[in-house]
């Protein structure tokens, strides 16, 4: 679509005309409107600065009441500044975070530190104890949440040795807009009110652990007056403590509140009446000593007025009471002693003046009462005077009352008192000490003294018997000792220290048991101990080691010694050397078992030909009765007859050896000297031996004698000799040569006989002449092993030797030396057996 | 029946020959040994069927005594040796001790009866045919 505009159209000048009106129009209406607001303005400013000038007054006026509100605020703040400076509690302030903002001068005093360390800072920063702060804490978060003020009591530390109670207030503070902004603290020390507070309940449980622990009764009463009056009627218990109670045997609701009567009994408040009545009166506490009947004691009692109250403090002196009548009858009964007892007893006063003696003095001292009583000193010793017990005199200022009065204390000192007048002398034990006041001074000197003339006498006779007993026991044969219970040595006689060659020193050091061989020490010591604990009788058998270093046996016995009251005080002993009596008994048991074996072996051999004959007998009964008599020859009964022969024959010899034993033994041993040859004897046996050598297959000795072996000599007993040598070599030669050689010097003649048989063991050869003894021990060879023996006796008691050289398995040699013709020559020579003394060991005593 | 001997160890000559001859007499062959030794020779040269029935034995001998002799036939290994009973023979009064440690051993004691030497014979040999008789 097209749009053209035509300027010359009248439409268009049309409204060109119109649209220049209306601007017209509106010019003109704007123009007004315009003159109108500029009027309305000027009248609003008119009344602006009317209005302005009545503010600016009010602001003035304001400005005034500002201004004097500041001043006022000042000189608050002023105030508050100097209270919160000067104020001894302690004052901060919280924030709502609980840091300090404000802490005044005493806090920080309190804390000692300045205020800008602890500006900003929390509690926990600044206390001590962990406890502290937690406890602060936890009150500060309470009152931070709930807003409410708390005054609370609390003990803080702020060194680690110091301790503060506070009493603290917190209160909250809020902020402009309503919400709590911090908290104000003020905290006030009161640990000086707490310490005191602490000691005063201290010293009221202390009087009330008094009042109830106290062993006194205490109790407490309140007055009843008669009404109307101010006379006392009764009074009533308010309190009594429970020693009270304990001892009236009552309890608290019982009594509390009742009156006196009521609660003793009546005619009880009658009785404390006037006590009573003396204590109301008065303001000072009342002391009386009354027997109180209901209860059967004796009261000292304290009675204190307090108003209408009294306190009344009893305390039960009864036994006391008691004490002193017993006291009363003590000092009686000690009057009576002082008199009766047996020691002179004198008391001098300070200027030496015996003013009190009793009875027993003057019997003491032999002195009439007269003489000594209420005499000085000087004038005592004129009557009577001391010596020391090795007579020396002393001197009138030394004796005992003068030197008890210069304050020496006098111990058991023995002294002679002389009786001037009659110069009687008496031993006196002298006791005194100076008697001293409470104060230590010396007021009296006492002195005591016992008659021990009596007791010197006997100890001086005991001494003299002891002496005469240690003279007796020094010269007995046996050692003795003394030992106390505790086993120390107090004494031996002379001959133990002669064995021991040791002094009482040495003993006192060395134990007697040292004197024992080493392996018996301890069980003799063991048995010794027993006995001295158990009291019994001591007895032991102990080989004790004499100067030499030999042992020697004997019998130790001990007897306890007691005391009156039956305690061993000592133990006395003796030693008996009992070594030749236990060398005897041995040698008796050795004696009695040789006899016993000998016994047997006599038995043994006389049973062997018994048996032979026995058998015989009995085998020629028997034939006997098979056979008639007339069947023997000669022959068989000479058999039989020659065999019997030797039997009895064996028999002979044993009896007739036993016999010579005997004989030797008692000594009736006798020897029958002739003149005779000896080869004469010798070759007489070899011829009679001969039957025997051949039947123990054994060869003939070989001989080689020299004919001028004569001598007087007894044949039998020689024939016994050369027999037993001889018959020695049957038994022992072992079938081998045997060589006998009799050769003389004219003076002595000497028969050898040597076989090479068994031999003799060494430890045999010396015992070997000995009776009962062979050559070889046991069940081998038989015989009774007296040959050698009866032997030996034979050849000695010619004064002749026999020797014996052997070699075991080699054979032996025995050589007999006779003496041809001896000096002495008697005709009858007893013979005695030759001793074998034997030594003991300890070994066999074990 | 066999008869069984005796065999007689003793060192007394005349009991030894006095034994043999009553033995004979009862009609016990016997054989004789002075001592342990050669009773000990003749038992191992004896052919076996010839042993002694039993031994009578005496203790005290030389050589080798009766002890000896019995502790050898203990030990010894030939069982029919070792078991030959032994008649102790002695005069020993002290013997008492022996018999309780060995109570099977018969004993003689000396002297004794012939009748005693028979019965503790005739345990072990057969008893000959006259003596019965007798």
């Amino acid at each position: 679509m097209s749009f053209k505009l035509d300027l010359n159209s009248p439409e268009l000048l049309n409204i060109i005309k119109n649209i220049f009106l209306l601007l017209w129009i509106f010019l003109i209406f704007n123009y007004f409107r315009a003159q109108f607001n500029v009027f309305r303005i000027k009248k609003s400013i008119k009344f602006l600065k009317k209005e302005n000038l009545i503010l600016i007054d009010k602001i003035n006026q304001k400005f005034d009441e500002l201004k004097k509100l500041n001043k006022e605020i000042n000189k608050n703040y002023h105030l508050v500044d100097v209270i919160l400076n000067k104020h001894s509690d302690l004052i901060w302030i919280l924030n709502s975070e609980l840091q300090i903002i404000y802490m005044n001068p005493s806090a920080l005093n309190a804390l000692n530190l300045p205020l800008s360390e602890v500006t900003g800072k929390t509690s926990g920063q600044i206390f001590i104890s962990p406890s502290d702060v937690e406890m602060i804490l936890e009150k500060n978060l309470r009152i931070l949440k709930n807003g409410q003020p708390e005054i609370t009591e609390e003990e803080v530390s702020f060194s680690e040795n110091k301790k503060t109670f506070y009493l603290t207030t917190r209160t909250p503070y809020k902020n402009h807009e309503g919400h709590i902004a911090g908290i104000v603290c003020i905290s006030k020390d009161i640990t000086e009110r707490k310490k005191s507070e602490n000691l005063l309940k201290e010293s009221q449980q202390k009087y009330q652990k008094l009042f109830e622990n106290l062993p006194v009764e205490i109790s407490l009463w309140e007055i009843e007056y008669e009404k109307g009056t101010n006379e006392i009627h009764t009074w009533k218990l308010l309190e009594a403590n429970p020693y009270c109670l304990k001892n009236w045997d009552k309890k608290e609701s019982d009594i509390y509140g009742k009156d006196f009567d009521s609660i003793f009994g009546a005619g009880s408040t009658q009785k404390y009446f006037e006590f009573v009545n003396s204590t109301m009166g008065k303001s000072t506490a009342q002391q009386c000593e009354i027997y109180f009947e209901p209860l059967g004691k004796y009261y000292y009692s304290t009675s204190i007025a307090l108003g209408h109250q009294f306190i009344l403090v009893s305390v039960d002196i009864t036994e006391l009471k008691q004490t002193v009548l017993i006291t009363k009858k003590q000092n009686t009964q000690l009057k009576a002693i002082f008199q009766a007892v047996p020691d002179g007893i004198a008391v001098f006063d300070m200027k030496g003046k015996l003013f009190l003696k009793n009875k027993s003095l003057t019997k003491v001292t032999n002195c009439f009462e007269h003489e000594i009583l209420n005499k000085s000193i000087q004038e005592i010793g004129k009557i009577f005077k001391f010596k020391n017990p090795d007579q020396s005199t002393i001197s009138p200022q030394d004796s005992p009352a003068c030197r008890v009065m210069r304050g020496q204390t006098l111990v058991n000192e023995l002294h002679i008192g002389i009786q001037i007048p009659t110069n009687k002398e008496i031993y006196l034990n002298i006791n005194g000490c100076p008697v001293l006041d409470s104060n230590g001074k010396q007021i009296f000197s006492l002195i005591i003294m016992i008659d021990v003339s009596k007791k010197i006498h006997e100890k001086k006779a005991i001494a003299e018997n002891e002496s005469h007993f240690r003279k007796i026991a020094n010269n007995i044969p046996q050692h003795a000792w003394i030992y106390d219970s505790q086993d120390i040595l107090i004494w031996n006689n002379n001959k133990f220290y002669k064995y021991t060659q040791l002094t009482f020193e040495d003993l006192e050091i060395q134990s007697w048991i040292m004197l024992l061989p080493p392996d018996y020490r301890e069980s003799a010591l063991k048995k010794w101990l027993t006995h001295l604990n158990n009291g019994f009788p001591w007895e032991d058998t102990l080989p004790l080691r004499a100067h030499d270093g030999a042992y020697r046996w004997f019998l130790c016995r001990a007897d306890p010694i007691r005391d009156l009251t039956g305690n061993i005080t000592q133990w006395f002993g003796t030693n008996t050397d009992v070594t030749d009596q236990l060398l005897l008994q041995e040698k008796l048991e050795k004696t009695i078992q040789a006899r016993d074996e000998f016994l047997s072996i006599v038995s043994h051999e006389l049973k062997t030909p018994l048996t032979s004959l026995k058998i015989e007998n009995q085998l020629l009964f028997a034939d006997l009765k098979a056979k008639p008599t007339e069947s023997y020859s000669y022959e068989s009964v000479l058999k039989i007859a020659i065999r019997t022969e030797k039997q009895i024959n064996r028999i002979e010899r044993l009896v007739n050896d036993m016999l010579d034993m005997t004989q030797i033994r008692s000594g009736n041993f006798t020897l029958k000297k002739q003149p005779m040859s000896l080869s004469d004897l010798v070759y007489e046996i070899i011829e009679r031996k001969k039957p025997e050598f051949i039947q123990a297959g054994a060869p003939i000795p070989e001989l080689h004698l020299c004919l001028s072996a004569w001598g007087n000599w007894d044949k039998l007993r020689l024939d016994q000799v050369i027999s037993n040598l001889l018959i020695n070599t049957i038994r022992y030669g072992n079938k081998k040569p045997v060589r006998i050689e009799l050769k003389s010097d004219g003076k002595i003649c000497q028969l050898i006989v040597e076989d090479h048989g068994i031999g003799i063991p060494e430890e045999k050869q010396n015992s070997i002449f000995n009776p009962f003894e062979r050559a070889i021990d046991g069940d081998s060879v038989s015989g009774l092993g007296l040959g050698l023996f009866i032997t030996q006796q034979i050849v000695v008691a010619h004064e002749g030797k026999i020797k014996m050289e052997s070699t075991l398995g080699q054979g032996s040699t025995f050589t007999v030396e006779l003496p041809q013709y001896p000096h002495s020559s008697p005709q009858l020579t007893q013979i005695k057996e030759s001793t074998h003394a034997n030594e003991i060991s300890f070994s066999s005593r074990r | 029946m066999q008869m069984k001997s005796v065999l007689v160890v003793e060192d007394d000559q005349d009991i030894l020959e006095n034994v043999v001859i009553a033995l004979n007499i009862a009609g016990y062959p016997t054989h004789a040994a002075e001592n342990g030794k050669l009773a000990l020779r003749f038992l191992y040269q004896v052919p076996e069927q010839d042993l002694p029935g039993c031994i009578l034995l005496d203790l005290m001998m030389p050589e080798m005594n009766g002890f000896e002799f019995i502790e050898h036939l203990q030990m010894e290994k030939i069982f029919k040796i070792k078991k030959i009973p032994i008649i102790i023979m002695s005069a020993k009064d002290n013997l008492s001790y022996f018999i309780k440690e060995k109570p099977e051993y018969d004993v003689l004691k000396k002297p004794f009866e012939l009748e005693q030497l028979y019965s503790v014979v005739k345990k072990y040999c057969l008893i000959p045919e006259k003596i019965q008789h007798a």
